[in-house]
């Protein structure tokens, strides 16, 4: 589309704007949107307490920045994006910063807090130079209904949305342990009260710690798909969140970073005899209290906490009948079994498209709030904002695909089977790809394409018995492809 | 174990009691009271103990309850959860019965242990279709043999409440309860709340933190959770792996089953659950042996008495025989205590039945108010929780009530027949003067630990339920009726508006208005339908509860007089024999009354050591 699409816009108008406020107090807070657009897409990653929230953080991003611990320690709401350098800050509650102290400790990041109290501070900010930061910035966030209810204020303070305030994240990876009915209400309860405007459009729900499920067998990551799998066929699930996926985050954590003399332990390990290694693979306990000399209790701890049961199972296994033995060997195999690899394709595929348009929602959320506090001291300012937020709102097409998009997922509105596809199609594919056409279609048959999408959609737009919301439905995908009819040839 | 030392001794009084009051029953071929000592004697070797296995989903609990029996019993599957209450009890063969409700009908059907997930687990039976009441399991296990009956309790969600509430209700009628928690996390908020509470209803609340052998930083996790409960008070802690256990009994591997840790977790139960139990079960066998050979000896000091001076053996005739025949009308339909029972029984059913509309109907009058003020989703869902525990609480106050009732009429019964008079006229003597009747109906103290301050159970006076059908039955229907009924109230939850209205911006906050408010009326109207539902349901419970009491204490005290009759009957008759026997012969009897009375005398400080413990 060349037309200007809905992000366009945003900038444009933040661009025209900027200038007016400089100088003034209200100057950060439009260079923060300005930010906030121009860079990438803000993910939270949420969930109840122990879901593995950082420890998925930690393999997506691929080294352990967040830290994780067997007792409950995400406490803080902490960003971590892409940086030119390292660099660690605390945002306070009163909205100044200041920098942190941190180290790494055997690959671990470990930032000290000095002398400032948990309690006021709104939020950590990491910046780091890893180049899976530059598409998505990652939030890691304390978990939900934790025993520290102050933990599960801190999450539902951040993911709030509410008319004043800009939403902080514009997309929510949401972590399950194993879902449930009470899980799907809580998803539903927690979607409705607290996080930014979620939708099934952009959230994706994860089956965290998948290879718990099954209790660390080596099957267990095949169970769990199949879990996954019967939860995405679910209607209830369907309307909360686009796909389930299920991740072994600690495995995927430790190949993204595993060392040499890891691989060297676990060959160690592999080395007994199969009584034995049958014996010390049976529990935690077995594996440190069974008597040997090839591998130290030390490291038989070291990698218990790296790698997990689950972990140290798959790996002794593929030393043995794979013949697997170095870190460079076995970190790939371990990663793609984590399942991490298919979260992110997926990630890709579900935010990729659509992110600019869900920034420029939260741009515009934002534009609205300053209006509203720019307009004791800047009225002629806080008019323009107003106006042209609300035109472009009214105008772009993409928000109101995105709201249809959703409205169709959620459920909200009841889609006949036969033209379900095609909607979702026409609300949610870029381009050509929204009439079902490639990329080099000819302009002639774009054009066709289109105009019988726009008879169709109109006609059912026409039916006066449909609801409100159906009809809206209809005239969005009408309008998508009226906009591709002009915008070709 | 300290406590073995003192419990060794003591049963083996009251068993060779049991022993030796039976064999003089036989001389006297009383077996009308025979069936009741072995009853006693049933009673004291295997009481009934319920040990209440509960968590939320995915915890382990099945697995657990499948390790503590040595066997795979319960289905246990990476994604299939437990939907149905299972109780597992002591069967000499393994078997399993479904109980459901077919179009109305109660029904059991025997079904094979292979099968049971495609009637206990979400899976086989989604959103319980089958109508599935309960599963009972009989298992040949030795910790079942004491007398152990395992309850596996559906897992209870973060808000699926319906469970939790039913578990809670059902909790004054369990003896023990094991909260699973898996060792990936300290317990929760709601979990913990769960313990608080759980710790005012039962006798032992028990804590247990399972798959130690997945998660290496379990005796953290422990640490952490010993600091959380240490404020609800004394909790028994146990870290065990039924992972570990299973694969040691497959491998017949000691040392493995020693690092499963289950051998300690038995060792509480044992000590802390089947202990106590196995105390109050001998308290009340111990008094049924003191009753019957009180009623005995009360027989043979008649005819003692007679022995000694034949002269007055005749009036003696005269009178037991006029005894009988009051007795014979007392056991008949027109005999006042029976018009009293029926009258007490309408009057308790009634005054049960309308505190239950009364409870409900102040909840529903606090939701409807509540409904009024319905903003988002997670109101409704407290909403929701609220109406569903207020419920549980209004239908175990219910129960209690009928119990309390039970126990108050029967006193009254009792003191009304020590008042009455039988005998011939002008020689009238008092029911209760031969026999202290109160002292058939009078319970024991049935809790050991009685005195605990601070149990709700028994400021209830709940605890001759413990173990009761009634509890049973309750937690069925609970069990059934309320997660069900709940899934049905928050799959549609009226007042969730979704993201939605959020979604597109401002221009829907009209639209937004208005929904709320369709909404809340749909927010109303489906929770007084719940309550529709409740009240039809339990209120027919309710009433056949109660009409099962009459039926019950009617055919007990007619039981008793039954007994008490036959006494004087065959006092008669060898008093009559007397006479006609020779004066060697009287001699010969006299010998064998007295040697009667002597044994009769050990039994009941036998059995009186044994309640007196």
């Amino acid at each position: 589309m060349t037309a200007p699409n809905a992000a366009t816009q945003v900038i444009a108008l933040v661009n025209a704007i900027a200038p007016e406020l400089r100088g003034t107090v209200h100057a950060e807070r439009i260079a923060a949107i300005q930010a906030r657009i121009d860079g990438p897409l803000r993910v939270a990653i949420a969930g109840k307490v122990k879901a593995g929230k950082s420890t998925l953080l930690n393999a997506l991003v691929g080294e352990r920045l967040a830290p994780t611990d067997a007792g409950e320690c995400t406490r803080i709401v902490s960003v971590y994006r892409r940086g030119a350098g390292y660099a660690v800050a605390a945002r306070m509650r009163t909205g100044e910063a200041s920098t942190l102290a941190f180290q790494r400790r055997d690959g671990a990041l470990s930032i000290s807090l000095g002398d400032l109290s948990e309690r006021d501070i709104d939020r950590i900010e990491v910046e780091w130079p890893a180049t899976t930061l530059e598409r998505m910035t990652l939030i890691d966030t304390p978990g939900l209904a934790s025993i520290n209810d102050e933990n599960s204020r801190r999450t539902r303070d951040f993911l709030e949305y509410d008319h004043e305030r800009p939403p902080d994240a514009d997309a929510v990876i949401y972590l399950m342990r194993h879902l449930h009915k009470s899980d799907v209400a809580f998803l539903d309860a927690f979607m409705d009260r607290s996080v930014t405007a979620a939708s099934p459009v952009n959230t994706v729900a994860v089956l965290s710690r998948a290879d718990e499920i099954g209790a660390g067998r080596l099957d267990a990551m095949d169970s769990a798909m199949r879990i996954a799998r019967r939860y995405r066929d679910e209607a209830a699930v369907r309307e909360l969140t686009s796909t389930v996926v299920p991740v072994a985050g600690l495995l995927a954590e430790t190949g993204l970073t595993m060392r040499e003399d890891e691989a060297a332990a676990l060959r160690a390990l592999a080395g007994h005899e199969d009584a034995t290694l049958d014996r010390m693979l049976l529990g935690a306990d077995q594996l440190c209290g069974t008597a040997t000399d090839l591998i130290t209790v030390e490291s038989r701890r070291d990698l218990l906490e790296r790698f997990g049961m689950f972990g140290i199972r798959v790996a002794t296994h593929l030393v043995r009948s794979k013949g697997l033995a170095t870190a460079a060997q076995l970190a790939p195999v371990l990663v793609e079994q984590s399942g991490v690899p298919r979260l992110r394709k997926v990630l890709d595929e579900q935010f990729g498209p659509r992110a600019k348009v869900l920034q420029a929602r939260s741009a515009l959320v934002a534009l609205r709030s300053l209006a509203r506090d720019l307009r004791a001291s800047h009225p002629a300012v806080a008019d323009r904002l107003d106006r042209e937020s609300e035109r472009i709102e009214a105008s772009s097409v993409d928000f109101a695909r995105a709201r249809a998009a959703h409205l169709v997922a959620s459920g909200s509105v009841v889609v006949r089977d036969d033209e379900r596809s095609d909607l979702d199609r026409v609300l949610m594919a870029d381009g050509n790809g929204a009439l079902g056409l490639g990329k080099d279609a000819s302009p002639s048959s774009v054009q066709q394409a289109a105009l019988r999408g726009v008879e169709r959609w109109r006609s059912r737009a026409g039916d006066p018995l449909a609801a409100p919301a159906l009809v809206e439905v209809f005239e969005t995908a009408a309008r998508t492809c009226e906009s591709l009819y002009a915008t070709t040839g | 174990m300290t406590t073995t030392t003192t419990n060794t001794t003591a049963p083996d009084i009251l068993e060779s009691a049991i022993a030796e009051l039976l064999t003089l029953l036989a001389a006297n071929q009383r077996a009308d009271l025979i069936d009741r000592v072995n009853a006693a004697s049933a009673r004291l070797k295997r009481p009934s103990t319920i040990l209440c296995v509960v968590g939320e989903f995915k915890q382990g609990k099945s697995s657990l309850v499948n390790a503590l029996l040595g066997s795979a019993a319960c289905p246990v599957d990476d994604d299939l959860a437990t939907s149905a209450i299972t109780l597992v009890r002591y069967g000499d063969e393994p078997g399993a019965v479904v109980r459901r409700t077919v179009d109305g009908q109660a029904v059991a059907e025997r079904v094979a242990i292979e099968d049971l997930s495609s009637w206990c687990s979400e899976r086989g039976n989604p959103e319980n279709h089958k109508g599935v009441q309960r599963v009972e399991l009989a298992m040949p296990s030795a910790m079942l043999k004491q007398g152990l009956m395992i309850v596996d309790t559906p897992g209870m969600g973060g808000l699926g409440a319906g469970h939790a509430a039913a578990t809670m209700a059902f909790l004054p009628f369990a003896d023990g309860l094991v909260l699973v928690s898996d060792a990936s996390a300290e317990l929760s908020a709601p979990e913990l709340d769960f313990m608080r509470r759980a710790t005012e209803l039962c006798p032992l609340v028990m804590f247990a933190q399972t798959k130690i052998d997945l998660y290496p930083a379990w005796q953290r996790i422990v640490d952490i959770n010993r600091a959380h409960l240490a404020k609800l008070g004394e909790i028994p802690i146990v870290a065990v792996s039924s992972k570990l256990r299973l694969d040691a009994i497959a491998r017949k591997d000691r040392e493995l089953n020693v690092d499963s840790r289950f051998p300690e977790m038995i060792q509480v139960v044992g000590e802390r659950v089947v202990a106590p139990a196995k105390d109050s079960a001998r308290a009340r066998s111990a008094n049924d042996v003191a009753q019957i050979a009180s009623m005995l000896r009360n027989g043979l000091q008649q005819e003692a008495a007679l022995l000694a001076d034949p002269t007055k053996i005749q009036a003696s005739v005269d009178e037991l025989n006029a005894a009988k025949e009051r007795l014979d009308h007392l056991r008949g339909p027109g005999a006042k205590w029976s018009t009293v029972l029926a009258d007490r029984v309408t009057d308790l059913s009634a005054a049960v039945m309308h505190n239950f509309r009364g409870a409900m109907r102040a909840i529903m009058r606090d939701c409807d108010e509540r409904a009024e003020q319905l903003g988002g989703g997670d109101q409704w869902d407290e909403l929701v929780r609220d109406l569903q525990t207020d419920t549980a609480s209004a239908v175990t106050d219910a129960f209690v009530a009928i119990e309390q009732g039970r126990q108050a009429i029967r006193a009254d019964i009792a003191m009304l027949l020590q008042d009455e008079q039988i005998g011939s006229e002008g020689r009238a003597r008092r029911l209760g003067d031969d026999i202290d009747i109160s002292d058939f109906w009078r319970d024991k103290a049935i809790d050991p630990e009685g005195d605990k301050k601070g149990k709700l159970a028994l400021q209830k006076g709940l605890t001759g339920l413990r173990g009761a059908q009634g509890g049973m039955m309750m937690f069925g229907m609970l069990g059934q009726f309320l997660p069900g009924t709940a899934a049905v109230l928050f799959a549609s939850n009226p007042v969730l508006l979704g993201a939605g209205a959020v979604f597109g911006g401002f221009q829907l906050a009209e639209d937004r208005k208005r929904r709320v408010t369709q909404r809340r009326q749909a927010a109303r109207t489906q929770i007084r339908q719940f309550a529709d539902d409740v009240q039809f349901e339990l209120g027919d419970q309710i009433t056949s509860l109660v009409r099962d009491l009459q039926r019950s204490l009617r055919d007990e005290i007619s039981g008793r007089l039954a007994e008490l009759q036959r006494t004087y009957t065959e006092t008669a008759q060898r008093a009559q024999e007397t006479a006609k026997r020779t004066q060697e012969q009287q001699q010969q009897r006299s010998a064998e009354v007295k040697r009667q009375l002597d044994v009769l005398a050990q039994i009941e400080r036998g059995a009186g050591s044994a309640t007196g413990s």
